[in-house]
């Protein structure tokens, strides 16, 4: 679908010479990305540059309709610059990253607040919105908080148990991932981009080898193509297998909430099966695959994944039968399909709210080139739904694996990566268990990495939640935070 | 034969050891049910033992009711706990009032339960502390309904009494009244023991609790007390259940050592099946919604005042 | 769900929690490798290629010293196995790496060759925690994996419940802390926070390389590098992520539960 655009069209893990990517004085630029983003597209990446003592802005977007990226550049400038948030919800969230990285001001932001960084006590202190009323009361959740599971706060502004508004602030868990890239690929660059989100190693891991290759103007082997794909579709197996649980486990239902904590360590054992480590540690290199799977060791794959898939079937049937699971489950945490539109929601959340968005599907690149998955997607956006999408996401990855492990390519898995393109911009999209994971590569005339961004899917995704929980009782919280199950860490980087 | 302080001692041994292993029975079978070893029956003795010999951590914000409660939740339960017939009828304890006095008991220790989640000025210890007394408000009332039928069938409010009464007559078990009061209570009985699908005990989620909530700022000796005086009074209210509702096999006084020992078995066999019925429910059912609980609750409240209607309609 | 299905179903499958420690462990994934043994006397004298090949600088061969690998540091990539020519860093394929103290993670020299696994805790220790271990969970940026392995340990094949061991959702109600991720800047007024709610006695123990060492991450200026500066810890458990198999056997190792069959070293 060609369609008059000022924006430079790009496909999924390819990259373009940084002087190709089209140049805008920043007004111009701003309205360019904001007409775009009028006309239904999507923000996948938009951050700064650094030139010196100035800045310049780069915008992905992402044309699903058109199965094409689209990237545009600013000019550089310093001090402010006009914020799209006020007219485009989706930028929230990374103008204010652009604020806290850079220093230039969003004029007029709505909430201009850090993201992660914190201004001494932590990110837990500081402004939050607040509503007062004689019977509202406040209540604050984290950074330590329910269970084993990463650190966030959570402020609730309530009204008894009804909750009025919910507002989640993060970067408990920064790392400083980004900044230790510049300069890179270092030795160390590849294991911190497997544990960026260390329940999405592949998702991760794949993007970023994609990005090198790209810049390396190279693709990795198919049969290493294949064996990334089947060890994204694993991580996605064991991830919602074990989110079926956890829901079941947050209303108590302990028959599923058993049955899919064994369930989902046996998909982990799956993966391990393949490179040894349950989270795919190891497997994935720019370049290709480092580990291989012989016929043997597949077919003990294949026999295992038909065990384990049974199961969860099962499992899962005692869930969807369940009366009492069915209350708790429908019409809570309800998200319009609307108000996921408008933040750019991605991933099973946003499918849950009837919008068709899968990069395996608008935006296929390595094995999905040649192998679809259908797109799982349910009307309502309330928990039930969420949970339903997953249940189908389980049940077509359950599919695909069988046919690709039936027919298993031929070929070597691993390749030599030749050195990466100067001046390039890279960019690579893999749709990870929770969604979109968007990694942007920027090389400078030494060939070296100048500037990556990542954005997980979290980071379209936090805002989500806080929408689905107004009106809600506040016990529903923990079903509706596992319903959306982001990462923290993928989010604080 | 002067039995009352022999009974007296007794009874109060058989609270303070049955009920720790009547809750570690509880869990260890809700654990089989899932197709896991799960924690020995053994092992909330284990847990007290632990939390009576460590350190309290107390909140600044603390003050006399936070330190005061545990002891009088624990010793309500208790008093409460030596009014209800276990082995023999009479029970060791009578409190003018009889019934009355078991309820207002229980109703003092969820009080200071209450107050105590509310001291240290806990978000979370407040929510549950609001969450407990609007559950209470209706269980409460349905409990007194329920235990108001058996006791004008009986034609007294002393708990010994009733129960010696209704075993005299066993056509009264299947009395409309004696059945509808019996499943009042059971819904009750899962309430007031914050168990699915009331509340979730094993829960970790802080915004889920109601019971445990109460009990998040507590440490060392006060929370094994709280921990001890919440399972006498699961004990208590199951005792309630089987003994006042079943007095199948209850020893009256004077009994023989035989006549005891028949008791003691039949006790531990209603109270094995109770809980045997609690754990299924609890596997096969989620967790109510917080709001929808007082629709519970009123169901149970309707049950009880069905079954008082019926004591004078069925006379 | 209904009554007859659950029952049916528990007949059906029985009890699906392992016999470990009862019984022989369960074997760790065929290419997981297990703990590293690092024998230095093999070492050629001039060669340090583990030394440039190693992500996390775990290594070190200073010169007339033997060479050096910190377990803690280690990431388990397995780059040094495959680099080394003489074969002096190798797979154990053995699941146990629990130790005390954190000297006894550094392998290499002479008898030092592998870990030196963690003795249980003191006698009086022992006697408070032995039946009944209540642990407060704190991620300080940990990527989620050590956490998801922490949280298999509840389920039902391995039953951490079944040893009197149990997650709390209070610090107050906690004997000990397991801390996850490297600690970062942001996360270290929590930890302190949740440390001083602990009542005494209790322990800490580290899991996973973040938290021992930093992990991927290490050097980096966000984070402190692992818990070790902040709070006393008691119990190191290397991997990245630790098998479950490991911190199980780190727990019961602590708590003296493991029984003859699998005595310590």
């Amino acid at each position: 679908m060609k369609r008059d655009t000022p924006f430079t069209l790009l496909t999924n893990g390819t990259a373009l010479s940084w002087a190709d990517v089209p140049e805008w004085p920043l007004a111009e630029f701003l309205r360019n990305v904001g007409a775009e983003l009028g006309r239904g597209e999507r923000l996948s990446s938009f951050f700064g540059v650094p030139e010196g003592d100035a800045l310049r802005l780069v915008a992905v977007l992402a044309f699903d309709a058109g199965n094409t990226l689209a990237v545009g550049r600013s000019q550089s400038f310093s001090g402010s610059f006009p914020a799209l948030t006020a007219t485009h919800a989706q930028a929230h969230l990374f103008e204010r990253e652009i604020w806290e990285q850079h220093g230039v001001v969003p004029e007029n932001h709505p909430w201009l607040k850090p993201v992660r960084k914190d201004h001494g006590a932590g990110p837990a202190v500081g402004d939050f919105f607040r509503v007062d009323g004689r019977e509202i009361h406040e209540v604050a959740v984290g950074p330590v908080h329910a269970g084993i599971i990463e650190p966030g706060h959570f402020r609730f502004q309530c009204a008894g148990e009804e909750v009025l508004h919910l507002e989640i602030a993060l970067g408990f868990q920064h790392r400083g991932v980004e900044e230790a890239i510049a300069g890179g690929p270092h030795r160390a660059t590849v294991y911190q981009m497997e544990t960026v989100a260390g329940d999405t190693t592949i998702g991760h891991a794949t993007a970023y080898a994609n990005a090198l290759e790209a810049l390396a103007g190279t693709e990795a082997p198919l049969r290493a193509q294949w064996l990334r794909a089947i060890a994204l579709e694993l991580e996605r197996l064991a991830n919602h297998t074990g989110d079926l649980g956890a829901l079941a486990g947050d209303v108590a239902f302990l028959p599923t909430a058993s049955a899919c904590g064994k369930i989902r360590g046996d998909f982990l054992n799956l993966t391990a099966l393949l490179c040894g480590n349950r989270f795919g540690r190891g497997l994935v290199r720019p370049g290709g695959c480092l580990l291989d799977g012989d016929t043997e060791r597949l077919s003990q794959l294949r026999k295992r994944l038909e065990t384990a898939l049974a199961e969860v079937q099962q499992a899962a049937a005692w869930l969807w039968d369940a009366a009492s699971v069915r209350t708790r489950f429908e019409h809570t945490g309800h998200l319009h399909a609307k108000q996921a539109a408008a933040i750019g929601l991605v991933g099973p959340a946003a499918r849950a709210c009837g919008l068709v968005r899968d990069v395996r599907f608008d935006h296929p690149t390595g094995w999905h080139r040649f192998a679809q998955v259908p797109v799982s997607v349910w009307p309502d956006g309330d928990v039930f739904a969420r949970a339903r999408v997953r249940w189908l996401e389980i049940q077509r990855s359950g599919d695909f694996l069988r046919e690709q492990l039936d027919a298993v390519p031929e070929g070597e898995t691993m390749s030599s990566l030749p050195a990466l393109a100067p001046n390039s911009l890279a960019v690579a999209l893999v749709e990870g268990w929770r969604g979109e994971v968007c990694h942007v590569a920027l090389t400078g005339a030494d060939g070296k990495l100048r500037r990556y961004k990542i954005t997980d899917p979290s980071f379209h995704n936090w805002t989500g939640l806080a929408l689905a929980l107004r009106g809600q009782a506040i016990s529903d919280f923990p079903l509706c935070n596992k319903s959306f199950n982001l990462s923290y860490c993928g989010f604080d980087l | 034969m002067n039995l009352d302080p022999l009974n007296f001692l007794g009874q109060t041994l058989a609270l303070l050891l049955l009920a720790p292993l009547l809750s570690g029975c509880i869990k260890n079978w809700k654990a089989k049910l899932q197709n896991r070893r799960g924690p020995r029956p053994w092992q909330v003795y284990f847990d007290i033992a632990k939390f009576l010999r460590k350190d309290m951590v107390i909140s600044e914000h603390a003050s006399w009711v936070f330190s005061f409660a545990p002891y009088v939740v624990f010793l309500t339960a208790l008093l409460a706990g030596l009014m209800v017939p276990m082995i023999n009828a009479p029970a060791p304890l009578r409190l003018f009032g009889g019934v009355l006095a078991v309820v207002g008991l229980l109703a003092l220790g969820r009080f200071f339960l209450a107050l105590g989640g509310l001291d240290p000025a806990s978000a979370f210890g407040g929510m549950g502390s609001s969450r407990e007394m609007t559950i209470s408000a209706i269980a409460e009332p349905a409990m007194m309904l329920a235990i108001f039928t058996v006791a004008i069938t009986a034609g007294s409010t002393d708990l010994s009494q009733i129960a010696q009464s209704t075993q005299s007559a066993t056509w009264k078990l299947l009395n409309p009244a004696h059945v509808l009061a019996f499943a009042a209570m059971f819904v009750v009985l899962l309430a007031e023991t914050g168990r699915i699908p009331v509340d979730n005990p094993a829960t970790h989620l802080e915004l889920t609790m109601i019971h445990e909530a109460m009990l998040l700022e507590y440490s060392g000796r006060y929370l094994a007390f709280m921990e001890w005086g919440a399972s006498i009074k699961q004990l208590v209210l199951m005792t309630l259940l089987v003994n006042v509702f079943f007095p199948v096999g209850l020893a009256g006084p004077q009994a023989s050592v035989a006549a005891l020992g028949i008791s003691l078995a039949a006790y531990l066999a209603k109270l094995l099946a109770l809980s045997a019925v609690v754990v299924v429910v609890e596997t096969t059912n989620a967790k109510m919604r917080l709001f929808r609980v007082p629709d519970l609750l009123s169901t149970a409240f309707v049950l009880a005042a069905l079954a008082l209607l019926s004591t004078f309609l069925f006379q | 769900m209904s009554v007859h299905d659950t029952l049916l179903n528990r007949l059906k499958r029985g009890c699906e929690t392992m016999a470990y420690p009862k019984g022989p462990a369960p074997a760790l994934p065929d290419r997981h490798g297990g703990a590293l043994k690092v024998e230095a006397a093999k070492c050629d004298a001039s060669c340090s290629a583990c030394v440039t090949v190693c992500p996390t600088e775990a290594i070190a061969r200073p010169a007339g010293k033997p060479v050096a690998l910190d377990l803690g540091r280690c990431i388990f990539c397995a780059e040094c196995v495959t680099v080394c020519p003489t074969k002096a860093i190798t797979q154990s394929n053995d699941h146990r790496m629990a130790v005390r103290q954190r000297e006894d993670l550094v392998l290499g020299d002479t008898g030092k060759e592998q870990v030196r696994l963690a003795q249980a805790l003191d006698e009086k220790l022992r006697r408070l925690f032995g039946r009944s271990l209540k642990l407060r969970q704190v991620s300080a940026a940990g990527c989620n994996a050590c956490e998801a392995d922490t949280n298999v340990l509840g389920t039902i094949g391995w039953d951490l419940g079944r040893f009197g061991i149990q997650f709390v959702a209070s610090p107050r109600h906690a004997d000990g802390l397991l801390i996850t991720g490297p600690v970062s800047k942001n996360m270290e007024l929590a930890l302190k926070k949740t440390y001083i709610a602990l009542p005494e006695p209790r322990i800490v123990i580290a899991l996973g390389a973040c938290a021992i060492a930093g992990g991927p991450f290490i050097g980096h200026p966000q984070h402190h590098n692992g818990a070790s500066g902040l709070v006393p810890v008691d119990l190191f458990i290397p991997g990245c992520p630790p098998h479950p198999l490991t911190i199980l056997d780190g727990l019961l190792r602590l708590l003296d539960r493991l029984g003859e069959s699998d005595a310590r070293r």
